[in-house]
């Protein structure tokens, strides 16, 4: 009998107002988890995926149809002690889910809530703690950790339960890509030595380390099997996924290599794969090896003439930690950061200059910590610089002679998880509240709104009227997006936006960030994929520890990739395999952007080697400076 | 020039680490003698009871091996402050209104009896700040949340949360400084759609509408906090019935026994007020009553 | 108490001693000659009215202990030295919730924005009638300062936690309310 039995469930969330229709989660899903397993469960928002995830414990009971957990059902309350204490879950917020003053205690309370004696809570907890690698942590304040710490912290706490599973709903979504992969490693041990692991995502690559993928779309199970099965079905799409890199790139050349590059999950799979299949092909021919083809710039040609939209001039900034320790601190010693000593603070911008030319578009990059967000800040004149200078078109900023308000209006600033913003009752109110503070009214109000709310693919007519908290986690997003864009800023500065965003959002987004750009709008957004950078910017910013180390066009910093790594910064797999394959003498030498770029070189790679492989360079170009990825996923 | 950065000196519990048997005190004894030094510094109305108060509390502390720098910082803060309560008081309440006579200008009378009063509130003030002050110094954030219920325990039996008041106190300690941040990040974001929440000159409703869009999104979000957070309390098997057992135990010693009896003899002592006679002479020393 | 009521009461605490707290005090609105209207009943309320008068309770205990420590080690005016005395900053804060749920669950099937105004209302008026009472008896105050404070003062706080109570339940329950029934544009 299988330890998770799920038969043919179905569940209905009530709808947000008595006149719409209960909202089907689940319309007829069946799952069995035998013991030992290491099951991902995919599926776009909106597809059911959560609300599964919750009735494997018994959080939420199914309208129809039954689960069962080593044989008890989760329809018998007390029961529901037992089947947990089975099935451990972690959710997708790692704030949310702390209770203890201290690391221990947290780990403690399921224990103590089993009424495990004592002696033997401290045991279990030095136990999980240990299995983790929070080792040693024990008296710290939660506070101290760092996202992903307290996922493993959670994870702690369902290990101290002795769980046979654990489930995770979306448990990495929030969390920087080292801490991903710290997570990941974690559940792949943890499944080694027995842990029946449940692991819900939206991602492909993380969904890939499972056993046996089931695929979710509408309240459905839409597909299951292995990951090499799954991946290999092209409906991904339609499903609001999207295939690992590696994958996407070998079907695409498909018709040039016949399927001889089978199935490759990963980059370095498909390398090796790549290099047989032109061993074969073209045995004798070699590319033209040597200067890589000088592409012009991509993007919008800057005039070098007129002042740079916004220029920060050694700009520095230092914080009070708003996290009380727990411990005394111990004296430290003074700390000259631009000019402003304090040694209680902690810097985090030195001396930063940064010109942002209208119209151009740039990523900002750079490990969780290295002060991103507070530089995004600067960029709209949110935080005024404690040494150092901003300049807007050529103007200083000067704070009591400045008109912020406007500059704010003009330099419009989106927050991560812009939802959590919202106070309007109806939406028309939310997004008009901009600019109505702005001064608009009347019919140019109305316009700008409907304006805004379409351009973020919220129907105006049927969105306008609709109460605010009633709708969606993403649409939610998305009025929160367009209460920004209601200002019609000229520039758009972006904290984070796609963290945590499934494949279909990301790309909706990405789009409307291209549309944007297409109209004049300059982009600063900052991120942690590097793949968004190659796929819209112009220029790639490299913010580590407060200082900018990199301020390169696109490809030029892709092809820095060795210092990137050096920052924990990844470029996407596809850069290092063609650079490896150029080497190799295979590609032709120079620095993709996107994932179809690189389709490109390898097609023509495959096709006619010794020529410059690539296309015309004017194909290339204008193939280059668009900078989407067409026809994407 | 910084508007927006958030200086969280959420100073509530100003620990002082160390080993004195004041440190090492149980939680509940702790919260016993917190409360019963309240109590009594409340009830007793004579200098005397007050005098002795302020010069026991500097004892304490200086035996605890905390510096006596950390209490006489938060009185000097509050001191000016206090100076101008002292004064509105003793000018507007009518019974004090006795003793030597003082002289007066315009409608302001100064007289003995306001004297009087006026030294006793600064002590008695003085003295809440300094005992707050000491307690805080001793006691560690989770000993906090368990003396509450220390305290408590005994009356669980008949329907009070006890052991969930420690969590609930728990959880309110975690969160508080999420909120700081939470908060300062709600704010920029509409002050980056160009609100300024400045309020000059606007009505009731228009000022309370203001700001909601910062108070509005901050609850919503502690709702969703609570929401997500008790979902994960169930997900750990937390289940209403009593008899959880704990991690942390705090064994009761007879120290704390003897500190919990000091603590009642202490209110006893304020109640029955033995001073008497000097508190007497130190008010005759005002002026006459009457 | 069930984990949902712990999470509440918890959260709102936080919620209350935050607003509160020096050095910025965020849960002040600015009124007149320096005063201010202080909004660190509406947790309480709201705690309260969502679920039930235990958890409203004992959020009013936490912020009532809350102001006390922060009166006494980071004062912020004169009037903070009155707060130090647990039966003005604590002891009126146990009733707020009690009171503000009595007028909930009497009206709530009526009608239920009315519920959350009375309510807030109701929960605001008990703060500012018992902390102000309390400093009447203790002599701190003038009674006739006392009645102008409460009407100067008092009744906008009053109206402002009660327009902040409805409009996060209502947002929080997806009940609409008020006369419009969508945006305000044309």
């Amino acid at each position: 009998m299988p330890f998770i039995d799920v038969r043919e469930i179905t569940y209905s969330y009530d709808g947000g107002s008595p006149a719409s229709a209960a909202l089907p989660a689940l319309r007829g899903v069946t799952l069995a988890v035998e013991r030992g397993e290491y099951i991902a469960v995919v599926g776009a928002n909106a597809s059911g995926k959560t609300t599964l995830a919750l009735h494997l414990n018994g959080l939420l009971l199914p309208a129809s149809g039954s689960v069962m957990v080593d044989g008890f059902d989760t329809r018998r309350a007390r029961d529901l002690p037992a089947i947990r204490q089975r099935v451990a879950m972690i959710f997708q917020k790692p704030e949310d889910q702390i209770v203890g003053a201290t690391v221990e205690e947290d780990a403690a309370f399921g224990p103590e809530n089993l009424k495990v004696p004592n002696e033997e809570i401290r045991s279990r907890v030095d136990r999980a703690l240990a299995q983790v690698g929070l080792v040693g942590l024990g008296l710290r304040s939660p506070h101290e950790l760092s996202a992903g710490q307290k996922q493993r912290l959670a994870i702690a706490g369902a290990l101290a339960l002795r769980p046979e599973a654990i489930v995770l709903d979306e448990a990495t979504s929030m969390l920087d890509p080292g801490g991903k992969r710290e997570l990941l490693t974690l559940l792949s041990e943890l499944n080694r030595s027995g842990t029946t692991i449940v692991h819900i995502t939206h991602r492909m690559d993380e969904a890939a380390r499972a056993g046996r993928i089931l695929v979710l779309s509408a309240g459905r199970v839409a597909a299951e099997g292995s990951p090499s099965r799954i991946f290999a079905s092209a409906d991904l799409t339609s499903f609001g996924l999207r295939r690992p890199g590696a994958l996407e790139l070998s079907a695409r050349l498909a018709r040039h290599t016949g399927g001889a590059l089978g199935e490759p999950l990963d980059y370095p799979t498909l390398e090796s794969a790549l290099l047989s299949v032109l061993e074969r092909l073209h045995p004798y021919a070699r590319a033209a090896s040597s200067a890589p083809i000088e592409r012009s710039p991509s993007g919008t040609a800057a005039s070098a003439a007129k002042a740079p939209l916004i220029r920060l001039s050694g700009v520095s900034h230092s914080y009070h930690s708003a996290k009380a320790p727990t411990r005394p601190r111990k004296p430290r010693r003074d700390r000259k950061v631009g000019g402003v000593t304090d040694n209680r603070a902690i810097p985090s911008l030195r001396s930063i200059s940064l010109e942002v030319r209208s119209g151009e578009t740039i990523a900002l990059i750079g490990p969780t910590g290295s002060g991103k967000s507070t530089l995004l800040q600067h960029l709209n004149c949110l935080f005024l610089p404690q040494a150092g200078r901003i300049e807007v078109d050529g103007t200083p900023v000067i704070p009591s002679v400045a008109d912020l308000p406007s500059i704010r209006r003009r330099i419009g600033l989106v927050f991560q998880r812009p939802e959590e913003q919202l106070f309007a009752q109806y939406v028309g109110d939310e997004v008009a509240y901009g600019p109505r503070l702005a001064g608009l009214g009347g019919k140019a109000l109305t316009e700008r709104v409907r304006w805004a709310m379409e351009a973020v693919g919220l129907p105006f007519a049927s969105y306008k009227d609709r109460l605010t908290f009633a709708l969606s986690g993403g649409e939610q997003r998305k009025v929160g997006l367009a209460g920004v864009l209601a200002l019609r800023p000229q520039a758009l500065v972006l904290d984070e936006p796609t963290a945590g965003l499934d494949p279909a959002s990301r790309e909706e987004l990405l789009a409307l960030l291209q549309r944007l750009k297409e109209e004049g709008t300059t982009i600063i957004l900052s991120t942690h994929d590097l793949e968004e950078a190659g796929r819209i910017a112009d220029r790639v910013v490299a913010l580590v520890d407060g200082q900018i180390r990199l301020d390169l066009p696109t490809r030029e910093a892709f092809a820095r990739a060795r210092e990137l790594e050096g920052w924990s910064l990844e470029v996407p797999g596809f850069v290092g395999m063609l650079e490896s394959l150029a080497r190799a003498g295979r590609v032709q030498a120079g620095v993709p952007l996107t994932l179809e770029e690189a389709a490109e070189r390898l097609a023509a790679a495959l096709i006619r080697p010794d020529r410059a492989a690539g296309p015309a360079p004017d194909e290339a170009a204008s193939a280059g400076a668009k900078g989407v990825d067409r026809g994407a996923v | 020039m910084e508007q927006f950065d958030v200086t969280s000196t959420l100073q509530f519990a100003r620990y002082v680490p160390g080993d004195s048997p004041f440190h090492r005190l149980h939680p509940g004894a702790k919260a016993l003698l917190l409360l019963f030094g309240l109590a009594a510094l409340i009830i007793v109305h004579g200098t005397a009871g007050l005098v002795l108060a302020l010069a026991l509390i500097l004892v304490v502390t200086l035996a605890a091996g905390v510096p006596l720098a950390v209490p006489l910082s938060s009185l000097a803060r509050a001191l000016p402050w206090l100076l101008v309560i002292v004064v509105v008081q003793i000018l507007t309440v009518p019974s004090a209104r006795w003793g030597a006579d003082y002289g007066g200008w315009w409608i302001f009378t100064l007289r003995g009896g306001q004297l009087y009063t006026a030294v006793t509130s600064l002590l008695r003030f003085a003295d809440l700040i300094l005992f707050l002050g000491l307690g805080s110094a001793v006691t560690r954030v989770d000993e906090l949340a368990y003396a509450g219920e220390a305290l408590t325990s005994p009356f669980a039996r008949f329907g009070l949360p006890s052991r969930e008041l420690s969590l609930i106190i728990t959880i309110a300690l975690y969160f508080t400084p999420l909120f700081s941040e939470e908060a300062a990040r709600i704010r920029k974001s509409q002050a980056a759609r160009g609100a300024d929440f400045s309020t000059k000159g606007l009505g009731l409703l228009r000022r309370v509408r203001a700001y909601l869009p910062l108070f509005v999104p901050l609850l919503v979000l502690a709702l969703h906090h609570a929401e997500n957070l008790a979902r994960a309390m169930e997900a750990r098997c937390y289940t209403v019935k009593m008899g959880r057992t704990r991690l942390h135990t705090y064994p009761v010693r007879s120290l704390d026994v003897v500190a919990g009896g000091m603590a009642a003899a202490i209110v006893a002592l304020a109640i029955l007020h033995p001073a008497h006679g000097w508190d007497q002479t130190v008010q005759a020393l005002f002026g006459p009553r009457g | 108490m069930n984990a949902r009521k712990i999470a509440v009461a918890g959260v709102l605490s936080a919620v209350a001693i935050f607003l509160g707290a020096p050095p910025l005090h965020p849960g002040f609105i600015p009124w007149f000659a320096g005063a201010s209207l202080t909004i660190m009943a509406a947790p309480v309320i709201i705690g309260a009215v969502l679920e039930g008068p235990v958890v409203g309770t004992i959020i009013g205990f936490l912020f009532g202990v809350s102001s006390l420590v922060e009166a006494a080690m980071a004062p912020a005016g004169p009037t903070d030295a009155w707060f130090t005395n647990p039966l003005i900053s604590v002891l009126p804060r146990l009733f707020i919730g009690l009171f503000a749920w009595l007028i909930y669950r009497a009206l709530e099937k009526r009608n239920l924005p009315t519920a959350l105004v009375l309510a807030g209302l109701g929960g605001s008026l008990t703060n500012t009638v018992l902390v102000l009472g309390m400093l009447g008896l203790y002599g701190y105050l003038h009674w006739g300062l006392i009645v102008t404070i409460a009407a100067v003062n008092g009744a906008p706080e009053a109206v402002a936690n009660a327009v902040l109570t409805l409009a996060v339940v209502a947002a929080w329950k997806r009940v609409a309310y008020g006369r419009k029934k969508g945006a305000q544009l044309e």
